[in-house]
């Protein structure tokens, strides 16, 4: 199961990267799952799909505060300011929601404004793993 | 070795010295350099009656008062040039490489086209620094532009690579209709900066008031900004550590071109870092803030679409 992942926004890079850090930690003790990017957290999310056909991933923009003045739709709250990704990828999907819902709640106790998390239509596969169903 | 031209007196109508470039000068003898053609107003003459020549090689220094001497370091390719003082119109325009220094004032069209090299003003620059002649579609297209004075209106009009650096305060309509590259004005920006430009940067130290055509984006540390920075740093521009460390809002514009091009606004006071004041506060026990005081709104007047 490829392609998990945990989108963290706080009002600075400072509390989105404690947030992503926090995160990062509480999922590194689940068996079953790794996150492959250094340290667990991306600093620039990809969304599936690009403008050029032979780009098979390109930056998300509709949740890159960067881009926010330039894109026709964001997701981005106003008053937050940065965004990491925490990507998973795992052996089973239960490591993976294990994983992702101990991120979600470290995530949320170090200051994180909204997660999120996305499969772009479905274009990540077949696996829908819904946040709040995590943490009922 | 030197190669000296010395004005011996300020002329009375503009003089214009197309010729006047290290490269060109470089191999020329003194006879050579005495017969090249100049216009005084509408007179064609020679460069033997208006510079005392001495000296030779490609480093070349022209002396005495040239703010009537127009074209000076226009089109060169290579060398040093140092203008001992102020310069007239277009200096150092398309040139391609090479130094040109000015210890003076520069006037108006300095670095105009230009296309690769480094100019230098100690002093202050005109109107369409680096800018754009009529007709032409870009402006600058390469190289360095660094003034340590103030820079005046339409600073990078039309510009498509490269960099202008001023330490002071730049004129209105910075970086109109440009294309890419990056305007830094340490000084502060006058109105209307970056009016129909398509992509680039427009950075600034002091508080602005971006067009209505401008869409805030976020507050940030820009990665690349510093390393322009630093680099302008090194040719002896003063940038405070605030400006090296703190976070700028980024407004991205012009809404009625691309909208690709960007202005970043440092913000007072983001400096030092909350991740500096974290670290300094855990290394004295206390747990670093969680929130910031208050949310923005910045949104301009203008409709997105």
């Amino acid at each position: 199961v490829a392609g998990g992942n945990l989108i963290m926004l706080a009002r600075d890079a400072e509390s989105a990267l404690r947030a992503a850090e926090a995160a990062a930690t509480a999922m590194r003790t689940v068996e079953g799952m790794i996150m492959p990017f250094p340290g667990g957290i991306a600093r620039s999310g990809s969304k599936v799909g690009s403008r050029y056909g032979s780009l098979p991933a390109s930056t998300n923009d509709v949740l890159c505060p960067t881009l926010r003045g330039q894109v026709e739709h964001t997701d981005v709250p106003p008053d937050v300011e940065s965004v990491f990704e925490i990507v998973i990828d795992g052996l089973a999907l239960e490591p993976v929601r294990e994983g992702m819902r101990r991120g979600l709640l470290a995530a949320a106790d170090a200051g994180a404004s909204h997660v999120t998390a996305g499969n772009y239509g479905g274009s990540l596969g077949p696996f829908h793993i819904h946040l709040h169903e995590l943490v009922r | 070795m030197t190669l000296t031209l010395t004005l011996r007196e300020a002329p009375v109508v503009p003089l214009e010295t197309e010729g006047l470039c290290p490269d060109r000068l470089a191999d020329a003898s003194r006879e050579e350099i005495e017969a090249l053609p100049v216009w005084h107003g509408n007179e064609r003459t020679r460069v033997g009656e208006f510079f005392a020549v001495s000296g030779s090689g490609d480093d070349v220094r022209l002396e005495g008062d040239l703010s009537r001497v127009k074209f000076v370091g226009a089109g060169m390719s290579a060398g040093r040039l140092t203008v001992a003082g102020d310069v007239g119109m277009h200096a150092g325009a398309g040139m391609s490489g090479g130094e040109l220094h000015v210890e003076g004032d520069a006037s108006d069209w300095a670095g105009a086209g230009m296309r690769g090299g480094s100019l230098v003003v100690r002093g202050s620059a005109g109107r369409q620094l680096g800018g754009v002649y009529a007709g032409e579609r870009a402006g600058m297209r390469g190289g360095e532009i660094v003034v340590h004075g103030d820079a005046g209106e339409q600073a990078g009009a039309g510009l498509r690579r490269g960099l202008i650096a001023v330490a002071g305060r730049v004129g209105d309509a910075a970086g109109l209709r440009m294309l890419a590259g990056t305007i830094v004005a340490l000084g502060g920006l006058g109105a209307r900066a970056g009016a129909g430009m398509r992509r680039g940067s427009i950075v600034t130290m002091a508080p602005a008031t971006p067009l209505a055509t401008f869409v805030f984006s976020c507050v940030y540390r820009p990665p690349f900004l510093g390393l322009y920075l630093r680099r302008l740093r090194a040719l002896g521009l003063d940038v405070s550590e605030e400006q090296l460390g703190g976070r700028y809002a980024r407004w991205c514009g012009d809404a009625l071109e691309l909208r690709r091009g960007e202005i970043l606004i440092l913000e007072a006071g983001t400096w030092p870092s909350r991740s500096t004041t974290a670290r300094l506060r855990s290394r004295i026990g206390s747990p670093p803030r969680q929130s910031r005081p208050a949310s923005r709104s910045r949104r301009s007047p203008t409709v997105r679409g």
